[in-house]
């Protein structure tokens, strides 16, 4: 089956066309980084107009690159949430337009379903059930995926998301945007056991982030001044090593407990680089399977969302032309 | 030559199917539902209930503001996927000059279409309906109610939802120069829409369903915000 994914959610616009859930056609995603830059976040209003300004040609880019017409489409699947609603609302109007006009059958999809599904889109696939770990800069949850409309879950964060606290920290250390990069960047020169950062929370499966933030500004204000660039390499290692272990830790943990023997770990965080060494690591020890996404499917994109629809689509779900976006859309809440 | 037309810019919802200058049908909610939830259901009804299949339709169309921001791009979104999906052209349409053109016995009058644009303004503009087409006379922008009555100096008849809010305010500004529409204020109905984009392809062609974007008048709030913070800062 040939499937266009529709993505909207926040301020990338993507489309993509995959074959059978798997096989990537076209991937094509518009970026609005540079756009909200000066206002030091997304601004929803303004996000919501680069999308329905950038829509049209990037599916017709996703088109033409798959060298499918559009009436070689067999099904449409769309992030309906959870998002900003005046962007969801773009990508799903269109969706909805096309499906209808076209005769094909629609699908909406839940954004964090879709990260999840970008493992389908790698060369190394897992079966189900598995335990997957959704790290992004909005979301740190653990959960149990017996499949793609089964999931309930296990743990998540109780405060900022793991993406959040490397945001916050690189403000902090005045080192740049976004801070995921920038930290995994500048850590592969430093030794992560240089600063003995906090771990919270470690009996439970829950996450908290705030309090490793917290002792960073603690030991910024008992220095009174910046780190040097000789220190900056190790603080930025010794802070990635205590969110990253915590993580990895936490997940295996949950498999364990389960009796899950896959891990699938997937968003945006995903692509950083000690936690996929870490994760490669702690599995060959512990037994358990891991499967990470290719680092460029980790971010937002609409071929992880063609991929859960496909999966979904197969397995006969359909939307009708009254489906809305929703900004919160928990994991495990059937619709 | 069949237009299928909507607007979704405000809180009615309307769509509407043409052959021509001939209305074949319209669906008009206020239901109060939203229109992402209303909208093509009342388009797959429509094209039921008139017989006319999409595949038939030459022309897609709705209002591209001013509006709710919102309420446009959901129209403009579906417009675009619609155009795109069947390969035919797209025709965006003025919410004031539907407003304008609804208000039909008024030939030869001045027309003032208001919106309520919230943070005290309206949106509004000029329109003088000539040979079933409103001419625009003063463009459509936003403004407080003190500055639009300073642009009148004739006799206007006021229409549309912002009179709920600014009607009285109007009328004693203006005293006899206000003609207030009577009755509860017109809505956008696309059976106008639809004429007006009809007409406005024969004249001008039609747009791209690519580039096809609302027109909203107005800047975002961050970008209002940013803007005045750039005009108001002291010199060093």
């Amino acid at each position: 089956m040939i499937v266009l994914g529709i993505e909207s959610s926040c301020d990338e616009t993507a489309a993509a066309v995959v074959r059978d859930g798997t096989v990537i056609l076209s991937n094509v995603v518009a970026s609005q980084i540079e756009v909200h830059g000066p206002y030091g976040g997304v601004v929803p209003e303004i996000a919501s107009r680069k999308h329905i300004e950038a829509i049209g040609f990037v599916i017709r880019e996703a088109l033409d690159k798959a060298e499918v017409d559009r009436h070689d489409i067999e099904g449409i699947a769309v992030t309906r949430g959870p998002g900003l609603v005046g962007s969801l609302l773009v990508g799903l109007s269109m969706a909805k337009a096309l499906a209808y006009a076209l005769g094909i059958p629609l699908v909406g999809v839940n954004h964090l379903v879709g990260h999840m599904a970008a493992v389908f889109l790698g060369r190394d696939r897992p079966a189900f059930p598995f335990v997957c770990l959704i790290v992004s800069g909005g979301h740190t949850t653990l959960c149990a995926v017996r499949d793609f409309e089964d999931v309930s879950v296990l743990g998540q964060t109780r405060d900022d998301a793991a993406g959040e606290a490397f945001d916050k920290a690189a403000k902090l250390l005045g080192i740049g945007y976004p801070g995921g990069i920038v930290i995994d960047r500048l850590a592969r020169r430093g030794d992560g056991r240089v600063v003995p950062f906090p771990r919270a929370m470690r009996q439970s499966l829950d996450f908290s982030f705030s309090g490793l933030k917290t002792s960073l500004v603690n030991l910024l204000k008992r220095r009174a001044c910046p780190f040097t660039e000789e220190e900056l390499p190790d603080v930025a290692a010794s802070y990635q090593e205590a969110v990253v272990e915590v993580l990895v830790e936490k997940t295996l943990r949950a498999a364990e407990e389960t009796a899950m023997e896959r891990v699938v770990v997937c968003g945006g965080v995903a692509a950083n680089s000690r936690l996929r060494d870490l994760f490669a690591e702690r599995a060959a020890v512990s037994g358990v399977r891991v499967y990470i996404p290719p680092a460029d499917l980790c971010t937002d994109n609409a071929a992880m969302v063609a991929a859960a629809g496909d999966y979904l689509l197969r397995k006969g779900r359909r939307d009708g032309l009254d489906l809305n976006a929703l900004s919160r859309w928990p994991l495990g809440l059937a619709l | 030559m069949k237009t299928l037309s909507i607007d979704t810019s405000g809180r009615t919802l309307s769509a509407a199917l043409h052959d021509e200058d001939r209305l074949l049908g319209e669906i008009t909610l206020a239901s109060g539902r939203h229109h992402s939830e209303t909208l093509l259901p009342a388009v797959e009804a429509l094209t039921a209930l008139t017989r006319v299949p999409l595949r038939e339709v030459d022309l897609f169309a709705c209002t591209v503001g001013p509006g709710s921001f919102t309420g446009l791009r959901i129209g403009a979104a579906t417009v675009k996927g619609l155009a795109m999906a069947m390969g035919k052209p797209v025709r965006g349409v003025s919410t004031l000059a539907a407003l304008a053109l609804g208000a039909a016995a008024t030939e030869g009058l001045l027309v003032c279409p208001l919106l309520d644009a919230r943070r005290g303004q309206v949106y509004w503009g000029l329109y003088m309906n000539e040979g079933g087409r409103p001419k625009n006379l003063v463009p459509d922008g936003v403004s407080d109610i003190e500055a639009l009555a300073g642009c009148i100096e004739e006799k206007t008849l006021f229409v549309g939802e912002g009179l709920e809010t600014y009607g009285t305010i109007i009328r004693r500004i203006l005293g006899d120069l206000a003609r207030i529409e009577e009755g509860p204020p017109r809505t956008v109905r696309a059976a106008q829409v639809g004429l007006l984009a009809y007409r406005d392809y024969l004249e001008e062609g039609a747009e791209d369903p690519l580039t096809f974007a609302p027109r909203y008048r107005r800047l975002s709030e961050a970008e209002e915000k940013k803007a005045a913070r750039t005009l108001t800062r002291p010199r060093a």
